[in-house]
């Protein structure tokens, strides 16, 4: 969590700080809006219903997906919707990816690299 | 004349020594008895006593309906003592009879309370029948030192994914809840709770100074979740005596002790909320003639002593073979999940607090200058 979660946390932080200065002009270049998008995204991934708490293997994969620009290409409308389906695949497809984050609790390479090829597989279906 | 009806101290004495061979001790109750001076708001004044320790349970018979009704010695004065009732004390009458009980104030606790909803002193309150358990633990202890305590290294999964990813909450750790009214402190804690199932956690959710209109709601969420069978709800609702709801924290910290002290479980405790149990003493340090701004009348000493006592204990090494000699629980905070393997009981307990309160700024800068002061006094001396 703590490694996927670095990350995040910068996103976000300059995602204010660029939010609030771009209030100001809308001349912006490509990295400021890529920043604002990737921003945009994760304030979505991070909203959740009430009662509905989330394991923690799932948060992991979830927060890895946004951090490592998955759902760029993503609406920030369909990103709940995405979630959704990303988190039903794994479960269907890849248990036992969820099943080694929650109880090895460090993502090594070996994992974060079958992590990125079970999202590729899924932004394969949920494209078509 | 009268030379004669006067008892020779010879006679005297053998009259004296036949009553005592011949009283059967036995079956004297022999106690000590106070009378109540006075009552008001909630707090008694009692005279006699004189041995009763600072803490002590008392026990007041009302004269009009014989009722018994629990209390607890505050302020040991010269001539009388000051204490707190728990209970009705509309039924309670200057020249009342008070006994002592000989036990600081305790809770009922155990597995039975698991799954209950109770009052400050253990009592049920959820009309299920009684809790069958044996075992009590003080309201009031001392927080373990330094040298007993674990770091914090595991954490307690909300479920949460902004506060597990940015801001998250570790075992044996206090967290403070704060913000304004509606914006959801409750929420955190009860999604917390429900996060909670299958992660081996006791939950302790204690309500204090809430309409019971509100907790039963919250009940009625954690039965539907599922949530009920690994909690202990405790209430200490808006219509009850400020005394109920000033030890509520206490007790509710004392059942989820158990489970760390005892059971070696990992447990997770919310006050909800403390703001509400300050007003409460505040109230009763008013009514008891302290001063609520300083010393023993003041919330700062009486709202940290529950946080404190929240901590991962470093359990000495040999009790079973994984354990890892330490460990760590959160109350005031709260909740959940080892990711890993299934919890063992044995190797760890935490207990944490959490609480959450409606305003905490001004509380909070009060707190601090509490602390600067008494630094201060201290340095002068």
């Amino acid at each position: 969590m703590k490694q996927v979660a670095g990350r995040l946390r910068l996103d976000l932080a300059q995602y204010r700080e660029l939010e609030a200065f771009s209030q100001f002009g809308s001349e912006l270049d490509q990295a400021t809006q890529k920043q604002l998008a990737r921003g945009e995204r994760v304030v979505e991934v991070l909203k959740q219903p009430q009662y509905l708490p989330m394991p923690v293997e799932r948060q992991v994969m979830v927060i890895f997906a946004v951090t490592n620009g998955y759902l760029d290409d993503v609406a920030p409308e369909h990103i709940k919707a995405w979630e959704q389906g990303f988190l039903d695949f794994m479960v269907a497809q890849h248990p036992e990816l969820g099943q080694e984050i929650r109880t090895r609790k460090v993502l090594a390479d070996e994992l974060a690299a079958r992590l990125r090829a079970a999202i590729d597989e899924y932004k394969k279906i949920a494209t078509r | 004349m009268a030379t004669d009806s006067i008892l020779r101290p010879g006679e005297l004495k053998e009259i004296l020594l036949k009553e005592i061979q011949t009283a059967d001790l036995a079956e004297l109750d022999v106690r000590e008895v106070g009378t109540v001076l006075e009552v008001k708001d909630g707090i008694a004044r009692i005279y006699g006593l004189t041995s009763a320790m600072a803490g002590e349970m008392l026990e007041f018979t009302s004269s009009e309906t014989s009722e018994k009704v629990t209390g607890q010695a505050l302020n040991l004065e010269e001539d009388n003592i000051g204490a707190v009732i728990f209970g009705d004390y509309l039924v309670l009458r200057e020249g009342d009879e008070v006994r002592r009980t000989g036990r600081v104030l305790d809770v009922p606790v155990g597995p039975a309370l698991v799954g209950r909803v109770v009052d400050a002193l253990g009592r049920p309150v959820d009309g299920l029948g009684p809790v069958h358990t044996t075992q009590t633990r003080k309201v009031d202890i001392v927080a373990p030192g330094i040298i007993k305590r674990q770091p914090v290294k595991e954490p307690l999964q909300t479920g949460i994914k902004a506060i597990d990813s940015m801001i998250p909450i570790g075992r044996g750790q206090r967290e403070l809840i704060i913000g304004d009214r509606g914006t959801g402190k409750t929420a955190i804690a009860i999604d917390t709770i429900i996060n909670q199932k299958g992660e081996g956690v006791i939950c302790v959710y204690v309500a204090i100074g809430q309409k019971s209109s509100t907790v039963a709601a919250v009940v009625e969420r954690l039965k539907q979740h599922g949530a009920m069978d690994y909690s202990i709800v405790l209430v200490a609702s808006a219509a009850e005596p400020a005394p109920m709801q000033y030890i509520a924290p206490f007790a509710g910290c004392a059942m989820a002790e158990y489970f760390m002290y005892d059971e070696k479980k990992a447990t997770l405790c919310v006050y909800d909320d403390l703001s509400k149990q300050a007003a409460a003493y505040r109230q009763l340090s008013l009514v008891l003639r302290r001063p609520p701004g300083r010393g023993t009348g003041s919330i700062c000493t009486a709202g940290c002593s529950s946080g404190r006592r929240s901590c991962r204990m470093r359990w000495v090494a040999a009790r079973s073979p994984r354990s890892r000699s330490s460990r760590r629980r959160r109350v005031t905070s709260p909740r959940t999940s080892r990711p890993t393997s299934s919890p063992s009981p044995t190797d760890r307990s935490s207990s944490r607090p959490t609480c959450s309160t409606r305003t905490c700024g001004p509380r909070s800068t009060r707190e601090s200058r509490c602390r600067a002061w008494e630094g201060a006094r201290r340095s002068r001396r």
